[in-house]
């Protein structure tokens, strides 16, 4: 993300989008992390930028569960078996 | 899945029981084919119908993906992989049926391409925040369509790496392990994919911030 009111920030603004999966999951430099803690204050956008990314990952991990049917079960049980002991033909 | 100091406690349970499944299955003992189906059944198929998008492929993935997964157990050099294992099966199995989908979004995804555009004069770029609007209502159905379509929109390298990480609970190195590609290949495809979806949302909830 660039700003135009940035000067100095920009490359921030830059180096920030780059990283920010990073940031979020923590994984990233202490050096960069405060120095994009401080960036966040500082730059209304990137601050939305972040919290919306953030909760798309939160929206993301909140994935429904896909349960299977006790006749799915029973056939994929009776195929492995079968996989297992071929008939002999 | 490589186990560290950090890892949660119900993760490390289900290692420990992997290690024992994946014994018991080499072993060839048929008590194992009923607690595997029930470990990795419900994964796959959520993992195929995010994949695949449709019901009846992440069935198929299923099937192909337990049987494949059994038989080639051999393969496997260490038992306590079996997660990793079962995953990179069902991906092969993902990928050749996306090849015969003729709908299958292909290509890459630029990081100029998914981050806000700043205005045509050089200004900042308007990013509404919609990060407190309520997680159940952002849940509800279109809402819940939107994402899904958002994810299955994405080009398959950069869905799959999302879907693995941030949806199946693989670490960054284990996603790579599983899809034989780098560890930094897998952190720009994750973060590439999530802003393309947060780009697809915005569209969608920036009037409602």
């Amino acid at each position: 993300m660039t700003h135009a009111h940035d000067g100095p920030g920009r490359s921030t603004c830059r180096e920030m989008a780059e990283r920010v999966s990073d940031y979020l999951d923590g994984d990233i430099a202490a050096s960069l992390r405060e120095t994009i803690d401080r960036h966040r204050g500082d730059c209304p956008p990137c601050e939305a930028f972040v919290r919306t990314l953030a909760r798309t990952v939160e929206l993301i991990r909140a994935r429904p569960q896909e349960p299977l049917s006790a006749e799915q079960v029973n056939a994929l049980t009776e195929a492995l078996r079968r996989a297992a002991h071929p008939p002999r033909s | 899945m490589a186990n560290s100091p950090t890892t949660p406690p119900e993760a490390h349970a289900d290692h420990l029981a992997d290690l024992a499944l994946a014994e018991a299955l080499i072993a060839g003992r048929p008590e194992a084919f009923d607690p595997f189906v029930r470990r990795f059944g419900p994964l796959i198929l959520g993992f195929g119908r995010r994949m695949c998008g449709h019901r009846d492929d992440a069935d198929e993935v299923l099937q192909e993906t337990l049987l494949k997964a059994y038989v080639s157990l051999r393969d496997l050099r260490s038992p306590a992989a079996l997660k990793s294992w079962v995953y990179r099966v069902a991906a092969n199995a993902c990928y050749r049926m996306r090849r015969d989908n003729a709908h299958e979004p292909a290509g890459d995804l630029p990081l100029d391409e998914v981050l806000p555009r700043p205005g045509d004069d050089g200004s900042s770029p308007q990013v509404a925040d919609w990060s407190d609007l309520p997680l159940d209502r952002l849940l509800q159905g279109e809402l819940r369509a939107r994402l899904d379509a958002a994810i299955l929109s994405l080009p398959r390298d950069y869905r799959i790496v999302l879907v693995l990480r941030d949806q199946e609970g693989f670490s960054t190195r284990d996603t790579a392990e599983v899809l034989g590609i780098t560890e930094s290949l897998a952190k720009v495809r994750l973060h590439r994919a999530r802003l393309a979806v947060r780009k697809s949302l915005d569209g969608y909830l920036r009037g409602a911030a």
